[in-house]
């Protein structure tokens, strides 16, 4: 696997390629703007509603609050008799933190870790957490989707190990179409896409043993997103 | 090894007269069906869609050199290695000598046709490296010693009860045959696996050029485990799947994943750009990204390109006549169904996989659900057609259609062939025992003869002669 052999393979792997190409014509498909819906679909309450009934179809339950009395009394039926939550404080919409901190969640601090702490492992309170709380970065109505990117912190980890995921989205950060979130996340990032960023919708499941649906394959067995109103 | 008429003939007998596997094929294929169809209403646009799709997907394979190598440009700007494997050993070699100078011996990985393909798990294990499957499906399949059946539904041929029964002789314990139960066992038992292994290993369902961003779409979340937790990533890219920009993802993911299993969207999508930033936490610290050929350049800027539009979406599968008889071991190739009979002979350029272009009716329903309007049946016939050109076809086949062109050709003999037809109508039993063809005729029942023909009967209403 010498450099300079892996260099003449290259360029002979992609002459290959042009070769083949070459013997079409390359005018006779062009390339056309990507397809984008011209109005901006629902609005407000209504786009909330779509949002609730696609993320029902993927089997996940979409909640609203209105206000932190409500956001307390959705947050209680969720986590009612679990007392392992763990929450990411980042991408949370604003005064929440102070409702989830009344239920005794721990913080798992914005951390970056050094190549050396990563191999020490995952904190045991991630892989045991009943409830994870994590914000997003948007939420797909026609999809049920919350949109998860890789920051410094565990959002991610805790998004795939919980048994309940729990996402807080403020009700502006409702988009309506998968196009849509692919102009967004780009423009949150303009110095390049995070290395992992993750389309969310519903609970983690598995057809594989004879079609039957079963919930709860490797990630959460519920995904509860509470839009909340700023 | 060849996979001639017989040997595909053999194994659809065997499939057919399995009840277990009959009942698993049906309850699996018309279970697909019908989500496909229920999410249907949902899709404003679909046919529009389909053809905006298949532009998109010819204009990128039209271009796929220089999509490669702006793939590989972004790849390596993050620090991610690219290699270029021009056939299956390329790619398994370059995995292999990589896991060795890490000192992998175990790793994870997720379902991935083209691990399939390049028949990696052989390769990986004939050389002390143990890769674990993750995807649920592809886990029974392995642990059963076995090849998946479907594309998205890898082990739909085993019931609950032989899953079970793998899984307590895997386990050294009684598991019951209760579908939460396997799959609490398989959770817990791959939950560990992914925390300690050192490399991941995944397929791709894109790549996009744009952004140097891999796509993954799963639902069981073994995609975002096995790309998220282990420090060493390798992807391997059949380098048709390349796709332009990030936005163009909208397009492609409503067709593939309503037609793959009838959900809006699968539970994860990943969007991939390894390795990991400076400022994130998690993520692999190295990776490596293996644009594989193996055949792919040789079917590009052919008569057969079409086939590399193909999304593995599965649907196809789903309403093959022939596939929902004999299912996808039959085939005895990595890909089944329509788009593998198409496709499969031609990645191992004819050389292999001959009996499958014949693995089709004509039907057309392949064509029709195909989210990328592929035209099955031209393609199909294609095959069949060059196969013919190239002598490949069976003698009695040749000797059948040579004969029957040479009679019709021409009137006189046309006129002959139907008086002999009449007369040898008893001795033929019926229509049900043709000499060479007696496979395909008896399971049919041909018109009798008329017992006067339509030139007679012409010829009498205006006269013997003409005019």
């Amino acid at each position: 696997m010498s450099a300079m052999g892996e260099a003449v393979d290259r360029d002979q792997f992609i002459a290959n390629v042009r070769s083949a190409v070459e013997a079409v014509s390359r005018r006779s498909h062009e390339l056309a703007s990507p397809v984008r819906r011209r109005d901006g679909g629902p609005a407000g309450e209504d786009r909330f509603l779509l949002f609730r009934d696609c993320l029902e179809f993927a089997g996940g339950q979409a909640h609203r609050a209105a206000g932190s009395e409500k956001l307390r009394e959705i947050l209680g039926q969720i986590i009612a008799g679990r007392n392992r939550l763990v929450a990411w404080g980042e991408d949370l919409p604003a005064g929440t933190r102070q409702v989830l901190s009344e239920f005794g969640v721990e913080w798992l601090p914005p951390l970056t870790l050094s190549p050396s702490n990563a191999e020490q492992g995952i904190p045991p309170s991630i892989t045991e957490a009943q409830v994870g709380i994590t914000g997003a970065l948007l939420g797909v109505a026609e999809t049920g989707s919350v949109v998860l990117a890789s920051r410094p912190g565990e959002n991610l980890l805790i998004a795939s190990l919980s048994s309940i995921h729990v996402v807080l989205l403020g009700i502006d950060q409702l988009v309506v179409t998968l196009g849509d979130a692919f102009v967004r996340v780009p423009a949150m990032f303009p110095e390049g896409l995070p290395g992992n960023v993750a389309f969310i919708s519903g609970p983690s499941r598995s057809a594989d043993i004879e079609q039957s649906l079963a919930i709860g394959a490797h990630g959460p067995m519920e995904v509860h997103v509470i839009v909340i109103s700023s | 090894m060849a996979n001639r008429i017989p040997d595909l003939l053999l194994r659809s007998e065997r499939a057919i007269s399995d009840s277990q596997l009959q009942r698993a094929i049906d309850f699996a294929t018309s279970r697909l069906r019908d989500h496909r169809a229920k999410i249907m209403p949902r899709m404003k646009g679909w046919e529009e869609m389909r053809e905006q799709a298949r532009e998109l997907r010819l204009h990128t394979l039209a271009h796929l050199d220089e999509y490669l190598e702006a793939l590989e440009r972004k790849v390596m700007q993050r620090g991610g290695h690219v290699f270029w494997a021009r056939d299956a050993g390329e790619a398994t070699q370059y995995i292999i000598e990589l896991a060795s100078r890490r000192r992998v011996r175990d790793l994870v990985k997720t379902k991935s046709m083209v691990t399939e393909e390049i028949g990696l798990n052989k390769s990986l294990e004939q050389n002390g490296i143990h890769p674990v499957e993750t995807d649920l499906g592809e886990y029974i399949v392995q642990l059963a010693g076995e090849t998946p059946s479907h594309l998205i539904a890898p082990a739909f041929h085993k019931s609950k009860e032989q899953v079970a029964e793998i899984f307590s002789r895997h386990f050294g314990t009684s598991i019951p045959a209760e579908v939460k139960t396997i799959m609490g066992v398989a959770r817990k038992e791959l939950r560990g696996k992914f925390l300690a292994a050192p490399m991941g290993i995944t397929g791709a369902n894109f790549a996009v050029a744009e952004t140097g961003t891999l796509v993954l779409v799963t639902n069981e979340g073994n995609g975002r485990l096995t790309s998220f937790l282990p420090p060493i990533l390798v992807s391997i890219l059949g380098m048709e799947k390349v796709v332009p920009r990030l936005a163009d993802l909208e397009l492609l993911l409503n067709l593939l994943v309503p037609s793959a299993t009838g959900q809006r969207l699968t539970t994860y999508v990943s969007l991939l750009s390894p390795p990991r930033g400076p400022h994130e936490t998690r993520g692999p610290q190295e990776f490596h990204l293996i644009i594989l050929d193996n055949g792919r350049s040789s079917i590009l800027g052919g008569p057969f390109a079409d086939i590399l539009t193909c999304l593995r979406c599965g649907a196809c599968l789903n309403v093959c006549p022939v596939y929902q008889k004999i299912g996808g071991h039959s085939y005895g190739a990595t890909y089944t169904g329509p788009m593998g009979a198409v496709l499969s002979p031609l990645l191992s350029e004819l050389k292999n996989h001959d009996s499958l272009p014949h693995a089709s009716t004509l039907c057309g329903a392949c064509a029709e659900v195909c989210p990328v309007k592929i035209p099955f049946p031209d393609l199909l016939i294609g095959l069949r057609q060059s196969q013919v050109r190239q002598g490949k076809a069976p003698f009695g086949q040749s000797l059948v259609f040579s004969l029957w062109s040479w009679l019709w050709s021409h009137s006189r003999r046309y006129a002959f062939s139907a008086r002999l037809a009449r007369a040898f109508w008893p001795l033929l039993g019926n229509g049900r025992k043709f000499p060479v063809v007696s496979g395909w005729a008896s399971g049919r029942d041909l018109p009798p003869p008329a017992p006067r023909t339509f030139r007679d009967l012409w010829h009498e209403r205006n006269g013997r002669s003409r005019g």
